[in-house]
């Protein structure tokens, strides 16, 4: 049997005569967490309205959700069939209604017994049985996002899509909530596709990691593997993987250029990727002297660069080091150095080749 | 892009059409005898008026814009700086009082002024005695029946769209602004004068416009003073002359000043938008010292009771001095037939706005939006140009019913909708239909989208994301919409005037039927009436507002 949740094949949006999203395709198994992570105004919340039927007009393409088609060229089920459960950035709880009938409002076809139990055992879920009587604006951020949870999971849906689901929470509350929804989930074996622009989040909550860029998946991986090993130039830009040094042509002085597979294209032109954990600096006997306008000057030997920055990232330093006409970011345990030093880079291991 | 013709989209699009069929029959009425030729058709009364009169209208008309406008600043700018930048002992009550007058009609206060400062008035009479004058030729005095005198009280009654307007720019204008200035060596009445007051221009020609639309639609004050304007013009040359060609004409001429001032509105309000963003960090209100409090409560106080206390207590003593004159059977008969028509108009403006919104919530699009916006037109247009504008369709299409029962050998049924209540009441939900459909509009707006959504994934269907999710959560808003619109029926006059059927009295038309006999001693509890119930948004205003 196929254990596919979700398949999209060549999806399209568009507003206005524009394409957000283009030719998407996209897989995701059953019970998987996926994020959809990009910057803003990439068409992460477009896919998934497309998938929730939330769009009336400009889309196209094949959506399947468990084997059934809810989208293609004869039909577009409506949003409000397709049992499928969306949690939205702003939650969306309704106003005018208490906890315990936000939580009903969707499983309004069960006789009342029914309701009532499916109404606590979703509120249990996420611990918020005791403030089933409670209106939305007397619960705090977090409670909200839970009650939305509550809400979505009473339907029991196949499928769960999250709208940048942490965005309007705090740092502290933000941790504890990720943890806890994702057992739940992973408990319930609830498919999940939720969109978010922050890899911190992409990180702790996924399983698989799609990188939008202007409605195209750049890279599908596991978070560690897009971290550590990106693609392409953009992922490696977006999730701050490392130094990006544009180069025609392997340098000689780092050796023989990563043997290509017989498969993949010979690029004449990429870039090289330095992990700045895997850099180290030392320091030269050159310092800095004051030019003739009175200010300090790094007059380092050619084959050295200068600090021009400095950071403390929690674990250690962040160095900016000017060398060579190129910014390099050096993470370091000591403070030995200061701005303006003379230094020279070195690196441990081989630089990634990555594509432009 | 196609239009889908579901029931809603097809009453939606009857009902605006509806709406803006007043303008269409207008230009129609007034260009189809220029088009045609031949003497048949030829518009004696517009070329008579147009030739001997009608500038002398368009000039009195602009003077009594731009001098009620002078007056209007006077009365607000002050006010709203103060209660705006002033933290002072009772400042809450204040600015909440300035905006009284807004209950008095113009042509009640026109009336009050002129029976206390004419010839026989008790302050003439009161200085002839202690002076010694004997005759008019003996001293000089202030004329209200000029179009000074008509601008003043107009002013009165309309100055507190411009001071809410102020005082609503300076209190969210940016106080860092004033800061900067202040640090790049500005003086305050540098800074004034160079920041604040350029930042607030926006909504002092917002204000102005909306007093200048007031002041052109205006037929009370200036027909009981007897200053011709268009809007007198437009009343003579129906009700005189007879000649709905010649008031379609005039109209179109006002409509077309209306509609400047429309865009000009318009224009301004992009540009406050703007100006808003700044607006991040409110100022902080200085203490005024006891001496300015004492000031400013002296100005206030004088503009309150010119423009409501005054007249309140002119009104109270005429009902108590002639109370068995007021307190007679008639009267409840007008109040019932003006609470009837206005809840009537009310209703239907509410149900229309109610359809045009969910229509363009449900289906967003610019057709949609266009819909909306056709329907609320007919708060722009004068009173009395929208009753031509209705006479006009309504009377066509009574000659051609009565002609096609003619047709038929059947009995003819008359002016069904021309010469009944039905004219009046279409005319109050076209005029005021913008009321309903901001009320609903503002509310629908702060509505994420995403409870729509939400609902819908809930496995909710559109009809019960409606009944269920927008119902409750607009029930506010629809009543407000109904009690603004119900008020502002009360208060109606010109259009009454005009559209109201034989024997048939408004509140409105009963006390200016007094008014206009210069006897509203007798009607002085109907306008009374129509005082206290237009009090009641701003006191529905000042608890939403909690006073600030």
């Amino acid at each position: 049997m196929n254990s596919k949740a979700l398949t999209i094949d060549n999806l399209a949006v568009g507003f206005d005569g524009t394409d957000v999203i283009s030719k998407l395709h996209l897989e995701v198994e059953a019970g998987e967490i996926l994020c959809l992570l990009g910057p803003s105004g990439g068409g992460k919340t477009s896919v998934l309205k497309a998938i929730a039927g939330l769009l009336d007009s400009g889309v196209s393409g094949q959506i399947q959700v468990f084997n059934q088609t809810v989208l293609d060229g004869k039909k577009n089920i409506p949003a409000e069939k397709r049992n499928i459960g969306f949690i939205f950035q702003d939650y969306a709880l309704f106003p005018h209604m208490t906890v315990a009938d936000n939580v009903s409002y969707g499983i309004s076809y069960l006789s009342r017994e029914e309701r009532e139990k499916r109404v606590q055992e979703s509120l249990s879920l996420v611990e918020l049985a005791h403030l089933e009587n409670r209106f939305p604006h007397e619960l705090s951020g977090g409670q909200q996002q839970r009650v939305t949870v509550a809400r979505s999971l009473a339907c029991k849906p196949k499928l769960l899509l999250m709208d940048e689901p942490f965005s309007n929470i705090d740092t502290q509350v933000k941790r504890r909530l990720m943890t806890d929804l994702k057992r739940l989930l992973k408990e319930h074996n609830i498919t999940v596709i939720f969109v978010t622009h922050t890899k911190a989040e992409a990180f702790a909550f996924a399983d698989r990691v799609a990188v939008l860029q202007e409605g195209k998946v750049q890279q599908l991986a596991s978070p560690q593997a897009v971290f550590e090993a990106p693609t392409n130039a953009f992922v490696a830009k977006f999730m701050e993987s490392g130094n990006l040094i544009a180069c025609k042509q392997y340098p000689e002085v780092w050796g023989a250029p990563p043997f290509p597979e017989p498969h993949q294209p010979i690029f004449d032109q990429g870039y090289f990727l330095f992990v700045p954990s895997q850099m180290d600096i030392c320091l030269t006997d050159k310092s800095p002297q004051r030019n003739e306008k009175g200010f300090f000057e790094p007059h380092c030997d050619t084959n050295a660069g200068y600090i021009v920055d400095k950071q403390y990232i929690g674990n250690g330093f962040e160095y900016e080091v000017r060398y060579n006409g190129t910014n390099w970011k050096v993470h370091q345990n000591m403070n030995d150095f200061q701005i303006n030093d003379c230094v020279t880079i070195v690196y441990r291991g081989r630089p990634q080749w990555i594509a432009p | 892009m196609s239009i889908k013709l579901s029931p809603l989209s097809l009453s939606t699009g009857l009902i605006s059409a509806v709406m803006f069929l007043p303008i269409l029959a207008l230009l129609y009425e007034a260009f189809s005898s220029v088009l045609s030729v031949g003497p048949e058709v030829a518009d004696d009364a517009f070329k008579n008026i147009a030739e001997t009169v009608l500038l002398d209208y368009i000039i009195n008309s602009f003077l009594i814009v731009t001098v009620t406008l002078l007056f209007a600043c006077l009365f607000s700018l002050a006010p709203a700086w103060w209660c705006a930048q002033y933290e002072f002992k009772g400042r809450r009550w204040l600015q909440w009082l300035m905006v009284f007058p807004l209950a008095i009609p113009a042509y009640i206060s026109a009336y009050i002024y002129t029976d206390l400062l004419d010839y026989a008035g008790p302050i003439q009479s009161w200085l002839r005695s202690v002076f010694g004058w004997q005759s008019p030729a003996d001293y000089w005095f202030v004329d209200m029946r000029t179009i000074t005198g008509a601008s003043f009280v107009l002013a009165l009654a309309l100055y507190p769209y411009l001071y809410l307007l102020l005082r609503n720019n300076f209190a969210k204008q940016s106080n860092h602004l004033a800061q900067a200035s202040s640090l790049l060596g500005a003086t305050r009445y540098r800074t004034f004068w160079r920041i604040r007051f350029p930042l607030a221009r926006p909504a002092l020609a917002i204000g102005c416009t909306l007093i200048a639309m007031e002041t052109l639609a205006d037929f009370g004050t200036v027909h009981l003073f007897a200053i011709n304007t268009l809007t007198t013009a437009i009343y003579d040359s129906w009700l005189v002359y007879g000649s709905l060609s010649a008031a379609a004409k005039i109209s179109c001429i006002l409509l077309f000043a209306v509609v400047s001032l429309v865009y000009l509105e318009r224009l301004q309000r992009r540009r406050q938008r703007h100006y808003e963003l700044n607006g991040h960090h409110r100022p902080k209100r200085h203490a005024a010292t006891a001496r300015q409090t004492v000031f400013i409560w002296l100005v206030c106080a004088l503009i309150i009771a010119l423009g409501f206390v005054l007249p309140v207590v002119t009104l109270l003593n005429y009902t108590l001095q002639y109370w068995e004159i007021n307190w007679q059977q008639d009267l409840f008969a007008h109040i019932q037939n003006t609470f009837l028509l206005a809840a009537t108009a009310a209703a239907i403006a509410t149900i229309f706005a109610l359809l045009l919104n969910v229509n363009q919530r449900f289906h967003p699009s610019q057709h949609n939006k266009a819909k909306l916006a056709v329907s609320s037109v007919g708060y722009a247009i004068p009173g009395t140009v929208l009753a031509i504008g209705v006479l006009i369709p309504l009377g066509a299409l009574d000659i051609g019913l009565n002609r096609w029962l003619d047709s038929l050998n059947w009995q003819r049924v008359g002016l069904i909708f021309s010469g009944t209540s039905f004219a009046l009441v279409l005319a109050f939900v076209i005029r005021f239909a913008a009321i309903a459909n901001g009320s609903v509009s503002s509310t629908y707006a702060q509505l994420p989208i995403n409870l729509d959504h939400a609902s819908r994934m809930l496995h909710a269907g559109r009809l019960t994301t409606f009944r269920k999710i927008h119902i409750p959560l607009l029930t506010p808003a629809m009543m407000s919409a109904f009690l603004l619109v119900f008020i502002e029926c009360v208060k109606e006059l010109s259009a009454s005037l005009l559209l109201r059927p034989f024997d048939f009295q408004t509140l409105a038309t009963y006390t200016y039927q007094y008014a206009s006999d210069e006897q509203l001693e007798q009607g002085a509890l109907s306008a009374l009436l129509i005082i206290i119930v237009s009090i009641l948004p701003l006191l529905f205003l000042s608890k939403t507002q909690k006073l600030d």
